[in-house]
């Protein structure tokens, strides 16, 4: 089983993040390679060496109905969140490290939980006459009814928290936080 | 038995006026066909937990596990774990990126997924399938508490419950629905838990311990069994008849039962003296004390598989029930669904510790349900049994309002599931295609509802959850996880395990019970099933890799970046 606690945090230490979000020479530069200067001359063209992304120029996709994508950033800054809108290469890269972590957090707590449930049927070996407690309830009575619900709870709690974290850990890596 | 009747039929009508009240109120609001289905997504994450409790704990969870307890022992307690467990998986594998799909129902989720209107289709019939699966045992519940209180006929409960429901769902529509879920869940809780706490303090006054040997009347008990039957006696036991035994006609005499088989005609009454052995249902197993608490499977063909599959499909089912899913809408966003349903174990756990109670002291107090094979009806019986008089008739009438509720919540969520996939799918939405789609997912269990009689309502409602497990469960976990799943793979992995497990539960429903592995496999399909269908869904997709949808990995992108990473 997976550690969820260094996969949550995935993102903060994944490929070339620190160079990017929000690296002060880009600011104030079009992320678009192909904006002419407002003044007629070509700017010298940027290359972006983690992002080729001229396919994307080219090919802006198409806008949905059921999409609120309103086209490719237009804004002043530049940074890792506009290439997740653009739905580039780069940005590609980032959604998929981010699913990756949640899946592996996600598969912790679903191993968990498969993994008491096929255990559960063992009961069978406790021995049956074990009557425990103030109510003298049998011992595997008091297993299934209470003592596994405080597991349950956790595991649902823990898992909400990863996967919090990893995201809120994205947002604050993008600039979106 | 009027008293209990008088008190149960108050708080029954107290129930229902106070819902369609709630209804009422929440009518104002709701003009559109959106405000209808949506609740304008205005709902505190606590709130929502109890909607989402309320609707899973149906009569199934009501008055089922309390039975299943009392007739199969502890071992049915690994149901309400498995499902408990089960909104565990849907936090970790299922909300956050449902939620941000944007999708209302899960038939949405499949056509903006995967792009395409065959598949939207065939998930439409699944949901109908499960939600028409889902209201048989809210029916037979209804129809069995009725009965009980009243001896009015089964068919009273259900029209009961089907008009309840109808007046809510096309007055108000989802908003007041989800108030009236959420204060239905307390109302349950306190429902089990008053009763059950009075029943503690009487049971330790009472002093009596759990038998070792097979159950015994705990005093001298008249049974009136009221269709004929077969019931199984394992120790010659002295009984006053009155009415047809074994053939023969008796009025007042004194027979002695040998320990074999006995066919107990219509109307027959029966004085068991105190002490004797309880005569079991012959579909019922016989357990002595040290085998009912001890949990394993016996007496069935096969008992490590079923207890198995039922286990997996629970676990896997509760996540794709699709009125659940259908209720993470009305949370803002991703962040707020997984917190909701985080909540969710909590208040579960809470509630399913009372049912494994009653199960536990009917077999004290109540025994005479495991020969007239009623034992849904425990709950309802217990209370007046340990406090006679007017205290019982209060508690009993208490325990009624609570199963009501539960029946009522219910419904009204799976029939607002049903009744938004049709209306979107079929009738192309607004108010009056969900109204009457609202009427044909009523239409349909009512139906059918005489076939499921002598099913009990924990087995009814695992039917459906097989349905779920073996089609939406893996067409949502591959759909949200997976890039390369194809509309193809989809398709053709839930019209087969769907198809199967529909048809699997129809033969079980109609054809009555096999033996061997083929009886197994009937009873429980899903752990072969549902591995089978992953493993199509993949393999399909796999073998047409070029049918991806374009749209996958913006879709996934989508349903995992959090929303203000997305949308500045």
């Amino acid at each position: 089983m997976t550690d969820p606690h260094t996969s949550g945090a995935t993102p903060v230490s994944s490929g070339a993040s620190p160079d990017f979000s929000g690296a002060p020479p880009l600011s104030g530069a079009s992320g678009d390679e192909w904006t002419l200067d407002p003044q007629g001359g070509a700017r010298p063209r940027r290359v972006v060496v983690a992002s080729p992304r001229t396919r994307v120029a080219r090919s802006l996709p198409a806008l949905d109905a059921d999409e609120p994508y309103a086209g490719p950033y237009t804004g002043p800054g530049w940074n890792i969140a506009t290439d997740l809108d653009e739905q580039t290469e780069l940005g590609a890269v980032f959604a998929r490290t981010l699913i990756r972590a949640q899946f592996r957090t996600a598969l912790g707590t679903g191993g968990l939980v498969l993994v008491v449930v096929a255990l559960l049927p063992l009961l069978a070996f406790v021995p049956g006459r074990a009557h425990v407690g103030p109510v003298c309830l049998p011992l595997p009575w008091l297993v299934l009814a209470v003592l596994i619900q405080p597991l349950w709870i956790y595991a649902a709690r823990r898992q909400a928290r990863l996967a919090e974290s990893a995201e809120r850990d994205f947002a604050r890596l993008v600039g979106r936080s | 038995m009027t008293g209990v009747a008088i008190a149960a039929t108050l708080s029954v009508l107290t129930l229902v006026a106070a819902t369609i009240g709630l209804g009422s109120f929440g009518r104002r609001a709701a003009a559109t066909a959106t405000d209808l289905m949506v609740a304008s997504r205005g709902v505190s994450s606590l709130w929502n937990a109890s909607a989402i409790s309320s609707e899973y704990i149906s009569a199934a969870a009501f008055l089922g596990t309390a039975g299943l307890v009392l007739a199969y022992g502890t071992d049915t307690l690994w149901l309400p774990v498995a499902a408990t467990g089960g909104f565990v998986l849907l936090v970790a594998f299922v909300t956050g990126p449902l939620r941000r799909s944007g999708a209302y129902t899960i038939s949405d989720f499949a056509e903006w997924r995967l792009g395409s209107v065959a598949v939207r289709r065939t998930v439409s019939g699944c949901v109908c399938f499960i939600g028409w699966f889902y209201l048989l045992p809210q029916f037979q519940g209804a129809g069995v508490t009725l009965r009980v209180l009243t001896g009015a006929p089964v068919w009273a409960g259900w029209v009961l419950v089907v008009a309840v429901v109808l007046v809510l769902t096309l007055s108000g529509g989802m908003r007041s629905i989800t108030d009236v879920q959420a204060v239905q869940f307390w109302v349950k809780l306190i429902a089990v838990a008053v009763p059950a706490a009075a029943l503690l303090v009487l049971w330790r006054l009472d002093g009596a311990g759990t038998p070792d040997g097979p159950p015994v009347f705990g005093r001298a008990t008249t049974i009136r069994v009221q269709t004929e039957s077969a019931v199984r006696v394992t120790a010659p036991t002295a009984v006053t008849v009155r009415g047809t035994l074994d053939g023969e006609r008796h009025d007042g005499e004194r027979v002695v039962l040998s320990a074999r088989d006995h066919r107990v005609g219509a109307g027959a009454e029966l004085l068991f003296p105190r002490g004797a052995a309880v005569p079991h249902a012959a579909r019922l197993p016989v357990h002595t004390g040290g085998a009912w608490a001890m949990p394993s499977e016996r007496g069935r063909d096969h008992p490590l598989y079923i207890t198995y599959s039922a286990l997996l499909a629970v676990l896997l089912g509760t996540m794709g029930l699709p009125h659940i899913l259908m209720r993470f809408y009305t949370n803002t966003c991703g962040r707020a669904a997984r917190r909701t349903a985080a909540m969710v174990p909590g208040l579960l756990s809470l509630f399913y510790v009372f049912p494994a109670l009653y199960g536990t002291l009917g077999r004290l107090y109540t025994p005479e349900l495991l020969m007239t094979g009623d034992t849904d009806a425990t709950i309802l019986t217990l209370p007046r049994r340990l406090a006679p008089g007017l205290p019982g008739s209060l508690l009993v009438g208490l325990v009624a309002a609570g199963a009501f509720a539960a029946f009522i919540s219910t419904t009204c969520g799976v029939v607002v599931a049903i009744a938004g996939t049709v209306s979107q799918c079929v009738l192309r939405g607004g108010t009056g295609s969900f109204r009457v789609g609202a009427v044909f997912a009523l239409a349909v269990p009512l139906c059918v509802a005489w076939t499921a009689g002598t099913q009990n309502a924990a087995g009814l409602v695992t039917l459906a959850l097989t349905v779920s497990a073996c089609s939406l469960c893996p067409l949502l976990l591959l759909g949200l996880w997976w890039r390369r799943l194809t509309p193809l793979g989809a398709g053709v992995g839930v019209v087969f395990g769907g198809g199967l497990a529909v048809v699997t539960g129809g033969v079980g429903l109609f054809l009555g019970p096999r033996c061997g592995w083929t009886a197994a496999f009937l009873a429980q399909p899903a752990l072969v099933l549902a591995p089978a269908v992953f493993a199509v869904m993949v393999g399909v997709s796999l073998a047409f890799r070029r049918s991806v949808p374009p749209r996958a990995d913006r879709a996934l992108a989508r349903m995992h970046l959090p929303e203000e990473a997305v949308l500045p």
